[in-house]
């Protein structure tokens, strides 16, 4: 098979080079290529370069098994892979994380949206206070006391 | 983007500026909550409940069901012979599936629920069921995972007339509803039950609507609801044969003779929407259980348990492919006494009705 690749350009015009399946993971990029947005660079207007960075990165390490498919992955590369995504996912920042998923959502990414997702629902709003959570995702007390006493009072269960 | 949530309105006109996460990615991190967070998190702004209350949330809520680990989902009812007041609680025991690293698997008490008499109690004592997170026991509809539940209407009926009521869950129009068929008393057994009626929940409608049912029908058996339609026995077609339990097979519908002593296998009797008649498969080589099957989950296990037990229930899970068998032991803080039916339901779902 012939390797083609493909350029992409992010928002703050750094440009990366990647093999075309690697981009293909991506549903929004076929489109582009369709409507020829650019003859040979992708511009992605929506996510800056480091996060482009790091979908790439995670794109490039999900290929593999993708195109393994024929020979049937191992459960081990599974799990292997399971593996790589968690500390993929553990050593980035919250706003990385916050940006990541907000490209995989433009960039429909399905497999990198959901864990983006999951992550999120698991380790920064799951197990917190509803004031945490304002905090976290920067969200403004629209309740007065009152409302807020009420509605809490309709949903005791879920705060024993 | 086709997500998880594939019908709902992306909301744009939502005021939250300054927000990092736009509100409809915030909606399917909500979607990947346990429903307890998501119930909590309605009071962090008023667009959150907004969105968590809609009921396109509600319906497709929680994400990925048919891939989550399964649980198996119990319910205690017990009548109070004095005042006729009913209560039923509810327990979950989490991740029954093989193969299972722990003998014994804890169960979460999950809610209560208590409530009066009802006019029509003399007429129906039915089967308790269970569809897509909600249960209807007795006269009312609960969600066991928040405890809230609605009582049925009352309707008008002659007091000899005979009721057999089924409940639910129409995937197409996301709509759960009751059935009730009904036998005057003049009307002879062998002949079809002429009185339908249904009661949709949340419609604004009539609260029972009467129906033409075509099918002529005696029921005979609990009935079973899948895909949207609720499948029960004919007495004609079962009369003087051995007792079934209808199951739900991989989406199909099954009617299930369950071993008996002296012989140590299940006889599936397999219906496919759309042919006549059934094919049999029969799984070989069971235990003798002296316990009745609850179901089939669907990772294709068989599920047997006791009918009732103090504190602790044995259940047993026969895996149907692979021909192995289980034994959990489930421990729950419910003590019963004779009058304490004990109920089991496979594939519990977590659900965010009647919020």
């Amino acid at each position: 098979m012939s390797k083609k690749n493909i350029v992409l350009k992010s928002s703050n015009g750094i440009i990366f080079e990647v093999e075309e399946a690697v981009a293909l993971q991506s549903e929004t990029i076929p489109y582009m290529i369709e409507d020829d947005c650019a003859n040979d660079t992708i511009p992605l207007a929506n996510v800056t370069g480091d996060i482009l960075a790091l979908v790439i990165e995670y794109c490039k390490k999900h290929v593999v098994v993708a195109d393994g498919d024929g020979g049937g992955s191992s459960s081990s590369s599974q799990e292997d892979l399971k593996n790589w995504d968690a500390q993929f996912m553990n050593d980035l920042d919250q706003s990385k994380i916050f940006n990541l998923l907000l490209a995989a959502d433009f960039l429909n990414i399905k497999t990198l949206f959901d864990l983006t997702c999951q992550f999120v629902a698991d380790t920064m709003i799951k197990g917190k206070s509803v004031e945490e959570v304002r905090r976290t995702l920067n969200i403004e007390k629209d309740y007065t006391s009152e409302e807020e006493a009420k509605a809490r009072q309709e949903n005791e269960w879920a705060f024993k | 983007m086709r997500k998880s949530l594939p019908l709902c309105k992306k909301s744009k006109t939502e005021n939250n500026s300054g927000d990092a996460v736009p509100l409809d990615i915030v909606t399917e991190v909500l979607n990947r909550l346990p429903a307890k967070s998501v119930a909590r998190f309605m009071l962090v702004s008023k667009s959150w409940a907004r969105t968590i209350r809609s009921k396109c949330f509600i319906r497709w809520f929680p994400f990925g069901s048919s891939t989550q680990p399964l649980h198996l989902l119990l319910a205690f009812k017990h009548k109070a012979i004095d005042t006729g007041h009913r209560r039923c609680r509810f327990f979950s025991s989490p991740s029954l599936s093989f193969p299972s690293t722990s003998i014994e698997l804890p169960t979460s008490f999950l809610s209560k629920i208590k409530w009066p008499p009802h006019q029509n109690d003399s007429l129906i004592e039915c089967p308790t069921y269970y569809v897509k997170g909600l249960v209807c026991v007795g006269e009312v509809i609960c969600n066991p995972c928040t405890g809230k539940f609605i009582t049925l209407p009352s309707f008008e009926a002659d007091i000899s007339t005979r009721f057999e009521r089924f409940f639910g869950y129409d995937p197409v129009n996301d709509e759960y509803k009751v059935l009730l068929m009904g036998k005057p008393f003049e009307v002879p057994m062998e002949d079809p039950w002429p009185d339908f009626r249904v009661f949709t929940l949340g419609a604004k409608q009539e609260p029972w609507r009467e129906i033409h049912c075509s099918v002529p029908h005696r029921p005979y058996s609990r009935g079973e609801c899948i895909d949207g339609a609720v499948v029960s026995e004919d007495i004609r077609h079962w009369d003087g044969a051995v007792p079934t339990t209808l199951v739900n097979y991989h989406g199909k519908v099954a009617a299930a003779i369950e071993p008996v002593r002296d012989e140590s296998t299940i006889h599936l009797f397999v219906f496919e929407e759309g042919k006549q008649g059934f094919h049999e498969r029969s799984f070989h080589n069971l235990p003798y259980l002296p316990l009745d099957m609850k179901g089939i989950n669907r990772m294709g296990e068989a599920i047997f348990a006791p009918t009732v037990q103090n504190g602790a229930a044995r259940v047993i899970r026969y895996d149907l492919k692979g021909a192995s068998c289980e034994t959990n032991t489930i421990k729950f803080s419910e003590y019963s006494n004779w009058s304490t039916e004990a109920m089991y339901f496979v594939d519990y779902v977590e659900s965010l009705m009647l919020l």
